[in-house]
């Protein structure tokens, strides 16, 4: 992870990407593509709702996951492949892992780091939360909790990325399409905000979802296009700045609102910044349509106005652990999705 | 002595309650970097203000570089709000 190379990096890690895909540029940066490359690889077309895309699949790549209640069960696997030179996703559970916030606390599964090196009794990760002068790096000292801790991880699988004309195809176009269909479920969110507040763990799930998904799914299309779609990639710009504002004001709202907190009212004042976050998307939908002369969708066509709140409600189940399965339990999932 | 109801004693208030704030008082002269704010405090105590006073704010209001003190800040966010 370095401010000079990595892509998007201005004030820290979490400019532009989120801490997965920070750490999926990391390994392919090591595969020898460039930022450009790197680019195409991650970038993926926009889904608000989130159920369009086999998750954790892009499209040239893919990261297996294995998923255990228990970290033991993948140790000896999971060490063989960091301790030989393949880095790994890891997405540890924070109520086991030295230092966090959650330690000891609750069982939260929201943030990836790479893990790099192992020695038999030090893991070392790159972490965009570790501290800068130390590179970005952790060397954690290998204990029964933190070997508990380490239930989920994933290999970086890719192609090389695809031609200029692809782009059209399978990311501009499917980007169009599903910003016209989700933008009525992303104003239905709005409306329940409004009406119910929004409570603490909903907060965190969607904070996920827009710095973890769709501003990293707008930056990375920019980059991808800036050169084949130079007007385009202004506009998903601008709404990939939407997002960010958006989650940046949600991570400081946790901060006063604490770790469960139920208390809608700390999360009031970030309804504007979601509202015009749905503004730019909704002015990006419109120059995606002309600029691309797709034709003008239908507003009603979808008849799903739940789509979006339900994404928010299954990350909240994920993150807070409701559903870690077994690994055999987790990709018979994957392949029904 | 803050006025609790001056934007300085608002933005007092909410740094005070604010989790991890390191001190137990905090005044005008305060440096934000001392009291660890950061830009994504900076993100939520601006969306409070706007949202408080149905205000809308400049992208560059938001950069913390643009202010040193508690009370840089409160000076700030009094002329937006009044004008």
């Amino acid at each position: 992870m370095d401010p000079g190379l990595s892509l998007g990096w201005d004030d820290g890690p979490m400019d532009g990407l989120s801490c997965l895909l920070r750490c999926v540029e990391s390994a392919l940066r090591a595969e020898g593509l460039d930022n450009r490359e790197i680019a195409q690889a991650l970038a993926v077309p926009l889904d608000l709702r989130g159920d369009r895309r086999k998750s954790s699949w892009f499209r040239h790549g893919r990261l297996d996951w294995r998923n255990a209640v228990d970290g033991h069960e993948h140790w000896d696997e999971f060490t063989a492949l960091v301790a030989a030179g393949t880095p790994c996703v890891l997405m540890p559970d924070r109520y086991y892992w030295p230092g966090d916030e959650f330690e000891g606390v609750a069982h939260f599964l929201d943030h990836m780091v790479l893990a790099v090196a192992y020695d038999g009794e030090v893991l070392e990760v790159l972490d965009t939360d570790a501290p800068p002068a130390d590179g970005y790096r952790r060397r954690i000292p290998v204990t029964p909790d933190v070997v508990r801790g380490c239930c989920r991880f994933a290999t970086v699988h890719f192609t090389p990325p695809d031609d200029a004309a692809a782009l059209r195809t399978t990311l501009l176009e499917p980007t169009a399409v599903a910003l016209a269909e989700d933008l009525p479920a992303l104003r239905a969110v709005a409306r329940r905000w409004r009406r119910d507040g929004l409570t603490g763990p909903a907060a965190r799930a969607l904070h996920v979802v827009v710095l973890g998904a769709v501003q990293p799914s707008l930056f990375l299309t920019a980059l991808a296009v800036e050169q084949a779609y130079p007007a385009l990639a202004t506009e998903l710009l601008a709404a990939s700045r939407a997002a960010q504002k958006l989650g940046r004001t949600l991570i400081g709202a946790h901060r006063w609102a604490g770790a469960q907190a139920d208390d809608t009212s700390v999360y009031a004042p970030v309804l504007a910044v979601f509202e015009a976050c749905e503004a730019a998307l909704a002015r990006l939908g419109d120059e995606l349509h002309r600029q691309l002369d797709l034709p003008t969708p239908d507003p009603d066509a979808t008849g799903d106005d739940e789509g979006v709140w339900r994404r928010i409600v299954r990350n909240q189940a994920w993150c807070y652990a409701d559903r870690v399965a077994p690994a055999d339990q987790h990709r018979d999932e994957e392949r029904n999705r | 002595m803050t006025d609790a109801d001056s934007t300085l004693g608002q933005l007092v208030a909410l740094l005070l309650r604010r989790q991890g704030n390191p001190v137990d008082s905090i005044g005008p002269d305060d440096r934000l970097l001392d009291l660890a704010v950061d830009s994504i405090d900076m993100a939520y105590l601006m969306s409070h203000f706007e949202r408080q006073h149905d205000a809308d704010f400049a992208d560059e209001d938001f950069e913390l570089s643009r202010y040193v003190t508690v009370g840089d800040l409160a000076k700030a966010i009094d002329a937006r709000i009044n004008g």
